[in-house]
């Protein structure tokens, strides 16, 4: 603001000389290029203030320690969940549900298990997945945004959300699947999917180890050291972790951009959004010795207008034992899509067409 | 005799004396102590086995004796080319049964197809499968032992294969798989994993080693030292060899500063041998 007023008294003095010297014009000319850059950073701000990544709560349960006394989170957990991960927009407004809501929710919105298959099964036939729904008595698993769904994408994220969404349907190559479709991994954060989500935390002094049925394994070491090199890119990120009391957080940065096939089963993110510049915050806040409240928040800026969480109830599951997953070495159905992708354009183009 | 004399060769004498008691208590310093005080242990006692750890040999390209050899593929070069190494295993060689050693020979000779595809008949891993028991070992890659007193948890860093192996409540395999079924216990300062329910896909090396769906192994881990162990494998498969035969080597804990498994998701490093032929457009990657 002082820089204004000086830059204005400074205008005046110049308006009263009747001719301006060179060396004024430039002083001036500077004066107000300084100013408004002052200005247009002033606006900016003022429209778009930095939203502030949302605080989790903190565990007011005490673990159980580890013999070398870290809290001791070990054993397999679990985390189906009914509820989605944005708002439904008959829920608009209200946050909350009540037991009673909940329980006429969920059981309006359970997957279908009736053996009548006349309607059809899906891609996988729901009878056979053993699903363990958690009570969770918020409407979204968004938390963050209050209103319980993604925030905007820059016009530039949603630039390149339309070309990744538009190219994926091509089948061009492997790079037009999801990452789970080729074996590689599943999404870190994970929202929940119909099977397979049983995860195992493993503890180690210095370390936790984070094993998903489901593909994907992190090794977080808790001893402060850095991120590994901006060079080295994981397709579920580089985690370091630490203790705020019985709560674990986990910092990840190098994901891969190739991480981007969102949208299948749990993802947290949609099709089409590359994960190169995540910076992800997860909080394991125990609340019990049977339930562990996530919390993720992905702060990226060059994608979303603001940081936004998600909040997944884990349950505890001692009879779930993690059985090997070895999707890779059986995955045919990638080869057999990409084939049957080319032959169906050979045949259009043998008869004239142009396959779309 | 004089004095000076006298009192110089009592000198001696007494230095003499004195050198030997200090050789003899280094030396049983370094003999008698036994090595077992010096390996780290975790607080119920046991041998401290969590860490970073690595095999330093060519296991992986024959576990018999193996000289120096051009890659099959030979636009590799030397940077493909088979390093030298001497049998892992106990006595030398593999007890293969005659007709199982001619399938072992036929799998050698299978092993790098050196042309694109999913060729099953190629080493599994050229086709990035889950390497199985004891192969997964002496990879050239490291893993990672996570322990606690009920269970131990193994990631390797190739494809992050990994292992539950309990330790209190030993349990069946409720079906085969490419890593086994794993059930630990400590014998003394070893852990001991028996492992069973393998399926007949893995190899144990790029020379074509192999067995049936009826292996059995059993692992041995023995500390040497803070940084070192001695891996034991026992095999045992009827249908593939004449007896059961051990293979031994020292496994190297990695110092290197901030050490950590890195991702090495093969899947994505052989879709263009598996899948290149269906693709129409060059991947970006």
């Amino acid at each position: 603001m002082r820089l204004t007023l000086a830059f204005l008294k400074e205008q005046q003095n110049q308006q009263e000389k009747p001719m301006m010297s060179h060396r004024g014009f430039v002083l001036v000319a500077m004066l107000a290029l300084v100013t408004a850059v002052w200005l247009a950073v002033a606006l900016v701000s003022a429209q778009a203030p930095a939203a502030t990544p949302y605080t989790p709560p903190t565990s007011t349960y005490n673990a159980p320690r580890t013999p070398w006394g870290d809290p001791d989170l070990m054993g397999v957990w679990d985390y189906q969940s009914v509820i989605h991960m944005q708002r439904p927009d008959d829920l608009v407004g209200k946050a909350r549900f009540t037991d009673a809501e909940y329980e006429a929710w969920a059981k309006a919105n359970a997957p279908n298990r009736d053996t009548d298959t006349s309607q059809g099964v899906g891609a996988y036939n729901e009878f056979w997945n053993a699903r363990n729904f958690l009570k969770n008595y918020n409407t979204s698993l968004i938390v963050d945004p209050p209103d319980g769904r993604y925030p905007a994408l820059t016009p530039e994220a949603e630039k390149r959300r339309k070309e990744i969404v538009a190219k994926a349907r091509e089948v061009a190559s492997w790079e037009d699947y999801h990452a789970l479709e080729r074996c590689i991994a599943s999404q870190t954060p994970n929202a929940p999917q119909a099977y397979n989500s049983g995860t195992y935390i493993m503890q180690s002094p210095g370390w936790v180890l984070i094993v998903r049925e489901r593909l994907d394994t992190r090794l977080i070491p808790l001893d402060g050291r850095p991120h590994i090199g901006q060079n080295i890119r994981h397709w579920n990120g580089d985690p370091i972790g630490h203790w705020e009391g019985s709560t674990l957080v986990v910092d990840s940065t190098n994901f891969t951009d190739k991480q981007r096939g969102g949208g299948g089963s749990g993802a947290s993110v949609p099709l089409g959004i590359p994960f190169g510049n995540f910076h992800l915050t997860e909080h394991f806040v125990p609340v019990s010795h049977n339930r562990i409240e996530y919390y993720a928040t992905i702060d990226d800026p060059t994608t979303w207008t603001r940081p936004w969480t998600f909040n997944l109830p884990w349950e505890r599951d001692d009879d779930y034992r993690i059985f090997e997953y070895a999707c890779h070495e059986g995955n045919l159905a990638l080869a057999n899509s990409l084939r049957g992708e080319r032959v169906q354009e050979a045949e259009a183009a043998r008869k004239g067409q142009v396959r779309k | 005799m004089p004095s000076v004399v006298r009192w110089s060769i009592a000198a001696i004498a007494a230095a003499a004396v004195v050198a030997v008691i200090i050789l003899a208590v280094a030396w049983s310093a370094a003999q008698g102590v036994p090595p077992q005080s010096r390996i780290p242990r975790t607080l119920d006692g046991k041998p401290d086995l969590n860490g970073i750890w690595q095999a330093m040999n060519t296991a992986n390209y024959d576990l018999e004796d193996h000289g120096t050899a051009p890659s099959s593929v030979i636009v590799t070069g030397a940077v493909g080319a088979i390093f030298p190494g001497e049998s892992v295993v106990e006595g030398g060689r593999i007890p293969y049964r005659p007709e199982a050693l001619a399938k072992r020979d036929g799998n050698r000779k299978s092993s790098m197809p050196g042309k694109l595809g999913r060729i099953l008949e190629a080493d599994p891993e050229v086709n990035c499968f889950l390497p199985g028991v004891p192969r997964a070992t002496y990879l050239p890659h490291p893993f990672q032992i996570f322990q606690s007193p009920k269970v131990i948890w193994i990631v390797y860093q190739y494809s992050y294969a990994r292992r539950e192996i309990p330790l209190d409540k030993p349990s069946k395999a409720p079906i085969e798989s490419w890593m086994g079924w794993s059930n630990g216990h400590w014998e003394g300062d070893t852990l001991v994993v028996d492992v069973t329910a393998f399926n007949d896909l893995t190899w144990f090396d790029r020379a074509g080693n192999y067995h049936s769906d009826a292996l059995h192994v059993i692992e041995r881990y023995t500390p040497l030292s803070a940084n070192h162990l001695m891996y034991e494998a026992r095999i045992e498969d009827p249908q593939v060899f004449t007896r059961p035969w051990t293979i031994t080597m020292p496994l190297y804990r990695r110092i290197d500063r901030n050490v950590r498994l890195l991702e090495f998701k093969c899947p994505e490093v052989v879709e263009e041998l598996h899948l290149g032929q269906y693709r129409k457009v060059t991947p970006s990657q």
